[in-house]
């Protein structure tokens, strides 16, 4: 698994809860540290709750192994990129691993934003990248949106879809396309209620009552906001405006503002709403 | 135990009264009355509930009737302003908004009673308590919070499929698996009529090429009604 991020660490964590072994690979050692111990005390919750006995959860930790070093995946055989949205870096690192493996490389990307053809195209092995999406968090949701674009091969999506059943997730097979559907779904629905926001329309409150009891959601806009974090909703939100050319997609000023003034949400403990240190 | 009078026997104004009657309430359903018949068949109302089509002839024209009755009258209307039926209609401060998304199983109804009296704002909130659900003041602005919201994400449900992303039931289970919906909006427009989401979107002019509806000011613009 390439990047220990929020996605890359929660991934990480799931393949080897299914039972694979896994190389979790990033450049950053803080990042891999966090990683390490999130996994931990992940498992930790799991078996205070009774969902895993603490056998399970020591076999687990022993497939999951943390690395620094760029080869650490040369002897895998499926590589799942989980690395900042960024077409250039994403391109330059999947090339190099597809060439300087020996045998063939599968290639699951967890891109939400970017078109997985375009990631694909020009790579050694083009017909072996497929898109695998991960909801957050990835240990506990179950869905995995397998994205087969144009240059994928059959048997790639095949096995995506039999990988993802085997580490216990249900996928859902759709076209190649940014955002595919959760992204392009819930990121036009926030900047909706945030635009209702600016207009003055009603509070976040009133807004994510309505979207609960009214709507039947099972969470409002504003509260999902602050969990994601506005600095990650504004870079989702631009990559799709610009992909797609669709004005819902238009990050709203006040995202912006909010932004600048270090309000992320949960994570910085403000954003539409206000949170303890207990958080 | 109150008396309604529903005026429309549609989907919304059938499901209201059944609710009603199931509570113990007495309910008079009319529809297709001709000018004049409407106040005496709903001579016998405590509260009379207007539950015709999303168009504002159509409500003016029902609403004009009752100002010959002195029953408070609610409109369900989500894409019209109050300000704007009361207006046009002349009931004035007899009005008040009642918009309760019953078909998608909400359990809180949207009020407007900027515009109306008091005998008006607590006719609705009686109607909410005879119907068991909570409320909340929202503001008189086309599709209040609720259908705002809830329209355009149904829009991009349906522009999904027809961009070929994925089937109507692969997209329903990815919203319910990805996002922890209890059920797609597919089945659930599909269950609540496509016909009431074709009208909400035309008149909050959520297009296929720009999905969102125009921002509104607040307040909202000028009565289209007769006194403007």
């Amino acid at each position: 698994v390439l990047g220990a991020g929020t996605m890359g660490r929660g991934i990480a964590l799931t393949v080897a809860r299914g039972g694979f072994d896994v190389v979790l690979r990033d450049l950053d050692a803080g990042q891999l540290d966090t990683a390490q111990r999130w996994a931990e005390g992940f498992l930790a919750t799991s078996v205070a709750k009774g969902k895993l006995s603490s056998d399970e959860a020591e076999a687990t930790l022993g497939r999951l192994r943390t690395s620094m070093d760029a080869d650490a995946a040369s002897t895998s055989r499926l590589v799942i990129e989980a690395l900042p949205e960024n077409l250039g870096l994403k391109r330059a690192v999947l090339g190099g691993i597809q060439r300087r493996a020996g045998h063939d490389v599968t290639i699951h990307t967890n891109t939400s934003t970017l078109a997985v053809g375009d990631i694909a195209v020009g790579l050694p092995s083009p017909h072996l990248v497929v898109g695998t999406h991960y909801c957050n968090p990835a240990p506990l949701m179950p869905l995995i949106e397998v994205a087969a674009s144009e240059v994928t091969g059959e048997a790639t999506v095949r096995g995506a879809v039999e990988f993802a059943r085997a580490i216990g997730k249900t996928p859902v097979v759709l076209r190649d396309r940014p955002g595919l559907i959760t992204n392009f779904m819930v990121v036009a629905f926030e900047n909706e209620a945030i635009r209702m926001l600016e207009a003055g329309i009603a509070g976040p409150e009133t807004i994510d009552r309505v979207t609960l009891e009214s709507m039947r959601f099972p969470i409002g806009p504003f509260r999902l906001l602050d969990i994601v974090g506005l600095d990650v909703h504004v870079a989702v939100s631009q990559s799709l405006r610009e992909q797609l050319d669709d004005p819902q997609y238009d990050v709203p000023d006040l995202v912006h503002d909010m932004v600048t003034r270090g309000e992320l949400g949960v994570k910085t403990g403000r954003g539409f709403y206000e949170y303890g240190s207990d958080k | 135990v109150t008396h309604y009078g529903i005026v429309g026997a549609g989907h919304l104004g059938r499901a209201l009264g059944q609710t009603l009657v199931k509570r113990g309430h007495e309910v008079t359903v009319v529809d297709g009355q001709s000018e004049g018949e409407l106040v005496t068949a709903l001579a016998e109302a405590d509260v009379v509930i207007e539950a015709v089509v999303e168009d504002l002839a159509t409500k003016v024209a029902v609403l004009g009737q009752l100002t010959g009755s002195t029953a408070p009258v609610l409109t369900t209307t989500s894409v019209l302003t109050v300000r704007d039926l009361a207006d046009a209609s002349g009931l004035g401060g007899r009005l008040a908004g009642f918009h309760h998304l019953a078909s998608y199983g909400g359990t809180l109804a949207e009020l407007v009673t900027t515009t109306s009296d008091e005998v008006a704002s607590a006719a609705a909130h009686r109607l909410a308590d005879d119907l068991g659900v909570a409320t909340i003041e929202a503001p008189d602005v086309p599709g209040r919070i609720s259908r705002r919201l809830l329209a355009p994400f149904i829009e991009n449900a349906l522009r999904a499929v027809e961009l070929d992303i994925a089937s109507a039931d692969d997209v329903d289970q990815i919203i319910c698996l990805g996002l922890g919906h209890a059920s797609g909006p597919l089945r659930r427009v599909r269950d609540a009529g496509l016909d009431d989401h074709r009208a909400v979107v035309a008149a909050l002019r959520v297009t296929p090429t720009a999905p969102t509806a125009p921002p509104t000011p607040v307040p909202p613009t000028p009565s289209r009604g007769a006194t403007s």
